[in-house]
């Protein structure tokens, strides 16, 4: 199956589409040097973040293996991750 | 690795071979801008030249001496008006600290606009026919200093254009070149990165602490620098906070050592990859890597920006796919093949090198072609 996202790095907790998710659909990426896959629990744009671990409120999302902010609800593999539950660390 | 570009004098490389007209300060904007328009040479903008404070009026003489002297160029005439803060002998003197290149200078408050014009469309036509008799001749990779830079980002951006840029970057450095990395706020959430990654302790601490400055710098002031950065047009494009932007942001410098750190409107002196404390507004950026004696930038983008400089040629990139088609009139290097699978992304990094060597070799960049040509110089406080 051809992969509809990118993971920058092993330990991401989130991938990056590369082509719109609907929801239901599959989104899978290479991991590791295989295939892996979620399915996304909404509409999701392109190039946008699809969760693909559990992250608790409060915990660090995890993208090129480093935080890129914390979560401020808590995320379902599947679920887009942007502005709404994600924000920076110093804010 | 050889190139086809402009020796001068004091052994540095240009690859373009440029005559600029520039106000010594912004009054006199109309009357170098008719010089050029007349003469057919570069019009380089001054936004500043007067009414800045000490502090912010030596940044604007060492940026806009810095452009005079960058390798591109072959001759300047600087217009001045007569009564502004930056007289002709203190342009003279930086610049006799920076080139030996001969410098012509006319001010309006002599002889009234159009005589003024008049004297300096003789003056340039002089400086032109000059410089048809330099040649371009063979001249090393070692020599150049390639500006990285990213603006209108979007996550295609750090996940493979700025991935592909940093190969190119690697590539350039082994081959005894340079490269210079800036947008010191695009760094924040990834300090602790190229902290690492100095060759020495001493660079490495100097990046970081330009870092949380330029961040404590907003915090002081009861403002947060992550708050209006990424843009409304990042986050459209799917980037959400200014860690993720800055992650992305730094894989355009490859992954040598940090050589050097410079500050803001100082001159590149050692080879290697380095660190230039700018702002992030990508014309302030260009334009201080130009002024810092950057000969060529590569600019990636996600959303697409039609910026570029009057003295450097700056190549546009894209990984994503709709910006490449849609806005093909100011995009020059699609990488999103490798985003699609269809290429590695070091097979595109050799196709980049290439490229950059035609443009160094005189392939006109969009920019170049679209007449952009921008000039912005960063201040700290407000016009007085």
């Amino acid at each position: 199956m051809k992969t509809n996202a990118l993971i920058a790095s092993p330990e991401d907790s989130v991938v990056t589409l590369t082509a719109e998710a609907a929801r239901g659909g599959k989104v899978c990426f290479s991991l590791d040097g295989k295939l892996a896959e979620v399915i996304a629990g909404e509409d999701v744009p392109v190039y946008h973040k699809l969760a693909v671990k559990t992250v608790k409120k409060g915990q660090p999302v995890i993208k090129y293996g480093e935080v890129i902010g914390i979560a401020r609800a808590d995320i379902q593999p599947g679920e887009w991750v942007h502005t709404h539950n994600l924000s920076s660390d110093g804010r | 690795m050889e190139f086809m570009g402009y020796k001068r004098a004091d052994g540095k490389v240009g690859v373009r071979n440029h005559v600029i007209v520039v106000p010594g300060v912004i009054c006199a904007s109309v009357a170098a801008k008719k010089i050029a328009d007349e003469t057919g040479a570069v019009f380089v903008g001054n936004p500043n030249g007067c009414g800045q404070s000490p502090e912010d009026t030596a940044t604007t003489l060492e940026i806009i001496t810095g452009l005079i002297a960058n390798p591109n160029v072959y001759g300047a005439l600087i217009v001045g008006l007569g009564c502004e803060a930056l007289q002709e002998e203190r342009y003279r003197s930086a610049l006799a600290k920076l080139t030996d290149m001969s410098i012509d200078y006319v001010k309006i408050q002599d002889r009234g606009l159009a005589e003024t014009v008049k004297r300096g469309v003789a003056l340039t036509e002089a400086l032109l026919k000059k410089s048809s008799d330099v040649k371009r001749e063979p001249c090393s990779v070692s020599e150049l200093i390639l500006g990285l830079e990213c603006g209108g980002s979007d996550p295609t951006s750090g996940l493979c254009s700025n991935v592909v840029l940093g190969k190119v970057t690697d590539m350039i450095i082994d081959m005894g070149g340079s490269a210079a990395l800036t947008e010191t706020p695009e760094a924040v959430g990834a300090e602790h990165i190229l902290k690492r990654r100095g060759a020495t302790p001493e660079i490495g601490q100097k990046i970081y602490d330009s870092v949380k400055a330029f961040e404590q710098m907003f915090l002081d002031r009861g403002m947060n620098v992550r708050e209006g950065n990424p843009s409304p047009g990042n986050i459209a494009g799917g980037i959400t906070t200014l860690e993720e932007k800055s992650l992305g942001c730094i894989h355009k410098a490859g992954s040598r050592p940090f050589t050097g750190f410079y500050r803001y409107g100082e001159q590149i002196t050692g080879k290697g990859l380095c660190f230039i404390d700018t702002t992030a507004f990508d014309v302030a950026s260009v334009t201080a890597k130009a002024a810092a004696g950057s000969q060529i930038t590569v600019f990636t983008t996600g959303r697409g920006n039609p910026v570029g400089n009057p003295v450097c040629p700056v190549i546009k990139m894209t990984a994503n796919r709709d910006t490449a088609e849609r806005l093909a009139d100011i995009i020059d290097f699609d990488s999103s093949g490798a985003i699609a699978g269809e290429v590695t992304q070091e097979q595109l990094a050799g196709e980049l090198l290439a490229y950059i060597i035609r443009v160094c070799e005189g392939e006109l960049t969009k920019a170049e072609i679209n007449g952009s040509a921008e000039i912005l110089i960063n201040q700290q406080m407000s016009y007085c």
